[in-house]
């Protein structure tokens, strides 16, 4: 079980004695995360989703005793992830986004080792777990080859039973599919929702992509600067924020962004370009056509009114700007 | 054995591993490095045939005097650069957050991550000084215990020095600046390449406060023939110092490593390079 209680980071500039060692680019404190909190039980899987900078990788770091939070405290199976770092990071099993974490000389077997090593595993109990997480993966008949020789989905299934080796309670998976094809990253997913289920592990997992946040979208948290903007299922989010939407098409992109202008000023409703076609705005939160209309200077340019669906990406896009 | 110690082991064990495992994945690399540490041990094998001395001074033979002075900087240097070099290549390679997130103390990370350098350095500095003795070296086999000790003593001061300077290298990420400082310091007033007295009187002092110093003269006491006219602390005496330094600078160099840490964890500038 991981907790994260009101976590808030803030990344202060650099003290000035110590920029003679290193100079970053903070000159004034940086608000990553503000007041996060989730609790994931056994058998759980969180998808973590937001912009880049969202905050989704110190989040990440602070689960995994890497970064210190500002206020608030993580705990992993009761384990504070910096007071009791070393005990915290034995209930974690932990997979970066970068596959150059991995010994790409190495082969995957010898990856696994290190890393079992590294967990306090030896002997027949080590090896026995390593053939038990490459079976997880479906890298059993890769064992035995170099990282470097192997393709990047099966690295990210490395990288995955890196992180599974020796049954961790937790698992924190930041951005597993990052760099690789839809299907492979599919097949990582139900690996991840099979380990799940089969061995009770909580997983908080960062995404970028939609289907996965559809597959996952049991339990999400959406992020934008460090802040909360929604946490709960897909389900809800999407009628709490897609809302009831209609779509006006005009006869061309000048005209659209005329209407989008005058719309956007002064209403309740939202309005957002359509990123599929510049002819097209969407206007959320209302279904009273005469009212959107009438807010219109004229309609000589319009060529359709329609009721409109929003994609998860016309919510995410819009929750991110409201946010914003 | 305790079970952190035992831990402690087995980690280092796995660092060792993941140090022989990667040097023999590139073998040519290899090789040409173990035969580059033997380059300076043939260019002072001529160098002692031109200079031709054999002064008390030199312990009663330049070349060996040179080559006791190589194999106790190699040693030693093992001991400073081996944790700062792994942390630079654990970082540009991505993996240092990986070792980070596991369940292990990060106060020992030093000694396990410089377990292969230190053991490939003492494997090194016996080839030297076998290619040495070859050569022609002489030395009194009766001081060898007390130079090896010497010799392991220094290593163990030299790797509370490169923990000390790892603390600051976590942080500052590129360049050494507490070892560039030490080694800029060692290589002028510890006397590896000409005897502490030619150094001016007022600043010779100096000299005393570098481990090199203890390592250098220790070990050239008990190897060299002639002991007479040799400068700077005997075996014994170097072994006495250098049992201070690594009693007072080994807790000293964990803590503030383990500081170092705290601070890089508070900035976010663990897992950046």
């Amino acid at each position: 079980m991981i907790e994260v209680e009101a976590v808030t980071k803030t990344y202060d500039p650099m003290p000035r004695a110590m920029r003679l060692l290193l100079r970053t680019q903070v000159r004034q404190p940086v608000n990553a995360l503000r007041e996060t909190s989730l609790r994931l039980e056994p058998g759980e899987t969180c998808v973590v989703i937001g912009p880049n900078g969202a905050g989704k990788s110190t989040l990440f770091r602070i689960c995994t005793g890497l970064t210190t939070p500002s206020s608030g405290r993580v705990t992993v199976n009761g384990h504070d992830s910096i007071k009791d770092g070393r005990r915290a990071r034995a209930h974690i099993g932990f997979a970066p986004a970068e596959e150059r974490t991995l010994l790409m000389r190495h082969s995957v077997r010898e990856n696994l080792s290190f890393q079992g090593a590294m967990r306090g595993m030896s002997g027949a109990h080590l090896a026995k777990e390593i053939e038990l997480a490459l079976e997880s993966v479906g890298l059993s008949a890769l064992a035995d080859r170099t990282v470097f020789a192997i393709s990047t989905g099966m690295r990210a299934r490395l990288q995955l039973a890196r992180a599974i080796l020796g049954n961790p309670p937790v698992l924190v998976l930041d951005e597993p599919t990052s760099a690789i094809d839809p299907v492979a990253a599919r097949d990582i997913l139900k690996i991840v929702l099979d380990v799940a289920r089969a061995r009770g592990t909580a997983v908080l997992l960062s995404s970028h992509r939609l289907e996965e946040i559809e597959t996952l979208g049991e339990r999400m948290i959406l992020l934008d600067e460090g802040k909360t903007v929604y946490q709960g299922g897909l389900e809800s989010f999407l009628s709490e924020h897609a809302g009831d939407s209609v779509e006006l098409e005009f006869q061309d992109p000048g005209a659209a962004s005329d209407a989008l202008d005058l719309l956007s000023a002064g209403n309740d409703w939202r309005v957002v370009a359509s990123h599929e076609d510049p002819h097209r705005i969407v206007v959320t939160g209302t279904t009273e056509v005469g009212a959107v209309l009438g807010t219109l200077n004229t309609t000589d340019r319009l060529v359709s009114v329609n009721p409109f669906r929003p994609t998860l990406l016309d919510v995410l896009a819009t929750t991110w700007g409201d946010a914003k | 054995m305790t079970a952190a110690v035992i831990r402690g082991l087995m980690i280092g064990r796995a660092f060792l591993y993941l140090g022989w495992s990667t040097a023999i994945k590139y073998p040519l690399g290899f090789i040409s490095q173990q035969i580059g540490t033997l380059g300076p041990v043939v260019v002072y094998f001529f160098v002692a045939g031109f200079v031709e001395s054999d002064t008390p001074e030199v312990g009663g033979d330049y070349f060996t005097f040179v080559m006791v002075g190589l194999v106790a900087l190699q040693t030693l240097n093992a001991g400073l650069r081996a944790l700062t070099n792994q942390i630079d290549l654990a970082v540009s390679r991505g993996f240092f957050e990986t070792i980070l997130a596991q369940p292990i103390r990060w106060n020992s990370l030093p000694y396990a991550m410089a377990a292969w350098p230190v053991f490939n350095a003492a494997v090194a500095a016996a080839v030297v000084s076998i290619t040495a003795l070859i050569l022609g070296a002489t030395i009194d086999t009766g001081g060898l215990a007390t130079a090896i000790g010497v010799g392991g003593l220094g290593m163990l001061a030299g790797l509370a020095i490169g923990a000390l300077a790892a603390g600051v290298k976590v942080l500052a990420k590129r360049g050494d600046p507490v070892l560039a400082f030490y080694s800029l310091g060692a290589l002028v007033f510890s006397g590896v390449y000409f005897p502490i007295d030619q150094i001016p009187a007022a600043v010779r002092w100096l000299s005393y406060l570098f481990v090199h110093t203890y390592v250098v003269a220790g070990m050239r006491h008990a190897l060299l023939p002639l002991k007479d006219g040799l400068t700077g602390p005997s075996g014994g005496e170097a072994i006495a110092v250098l049992v201070l330094f690594v009693v007072l600078l080994t807790p000293l160099s964990i803590w503030v490593f383990g500081r170092a840490m705290r601070f890089g964890r508070k900035m976010g500038l663990l897992a950046g390079y």
